[in-house]
């Protein structure tokens, strides 16, 4: 071990760690992404159970507390349920066999990689 | 000679090809979708001792397409983000090596961090740019693994130092 990988991995934690702690919101907006189209748009401050079709088949989301999961998929690793409650935008729920993303849109922020 | 050095290089794909099956029994990191042990970096991490670049990205570019073969995932979304994780991680790693700027543990975070960003990028072109948010959690866990392999392959080397007379290079 160099003193230069310490610095590299303080660095580069450091960074991540703060660019997930910085974004958290209040007043956002689940957005379900299907093969590069958004299917839906819901609040996370209203709780609400969602189903769609992913590429596999049934998809069920769960928006509650200001949280939301995957609830029921498909796939066969079963990632995006184990990955359970996201209330970061910078932590997108995905899934690649479904080719379906979840995430969190801040609202009062003009996200300039939506655009 | 040649056919010695055809061995080698096989030796080491069907190496990384066991460590990457080896790896889907380890207990997964399946809390976070995309996140990999990344054992394979050690054969790669290792073999800069005593190869060169064509090699290694040899070895890289039929691992990935050796075990894409065992799981069934060949061209699909899953093999072209294991392929352009592979290639970019090996590249960079090689030229890190050449550096003498980290050790091991450094080259082993960078090529990580490089292979997830990569595949980040490459996954993003299939489905959008929101995907690149994931970023910072990947890098997180990144480092984590790296540093692991990094360290397997530290250990690794002390003891292929013993018999450094044994090895031959191949440049």
């Amino acid at each position: 071990m160099k003193w230069t990988d310490f610095v590299l991995i303080v660095v580069l934690l450091v960074t991540s760690v703060l660019f997930i702690t910085t974004s958290k919101v209040s007043n956002g907006t689940v957005i379900i992404q299907y093969e590069n189209k958004i299917i839906g748009r819901y609040p996370i401050n209203l709780d609400k159970k969602i189903t769609f079709k992913g590429a596999l088949g049934k998809m069920e989301i769960e928006i509650k507390n200001g949280k939301v999961r995957m609830r029921e998929s498909k796939c066969p690793l079963q990632l995006c349920i184990k990955q359970g409650w996201i209330s970061s935008p910078s932590v997108p729920i995905v899934c690649v066999p479904n080719k379906v993303i979840v995430y969190i849109k801040d609202n009062a922020k003009q996200d300039l990689m939506t655009k | 000679m040649k056919s010695k050095k055809l061995t080698l290089i096989s030796l080491m794909i069907v190496l990384s090809v066991i460590v990457n099956i080896f790896e889907r029994y380890l207990p997964s990191l399946s809390f976070i979708p995309g996140a990999k042990w990344g054992l394979a970096n050690i054969i790669i991490l290792v073999g800069t001792l005593f190869m060169g670049f064509k090699e290694l990205f040899l070895i890289a570019f039929l691992r990935s397409v050796f075990s894409s073969f065992i799981f069934g995932t060949f061209m699909s979304t899953q093999f072209y983000l294991s392929i352009s994780g592979a290639v970019s991680s090996v590249c960079v790693m090689y030229l890190l090596s050449k550096k003498n700027f980290f050790s091991f543990v450094g080259i082993s975070v960078m090529g990580s961090f490089t292979s997830n960003s990569v595949q980040l990028f490459v996954y993003s072109l299939f489905s959008g740019f929101v995907v690149m948010r994931y970023m910072a959690v990947l890098t997180i866990f990144s480092v984590l693994t790296g540093s692991i392999t990094g360290t397997i392959s530290l250990l690794i080397a002390k003891k292929l130092s013993n018999l450094k007379d044994n090895l031959v290079t191949y440049h």
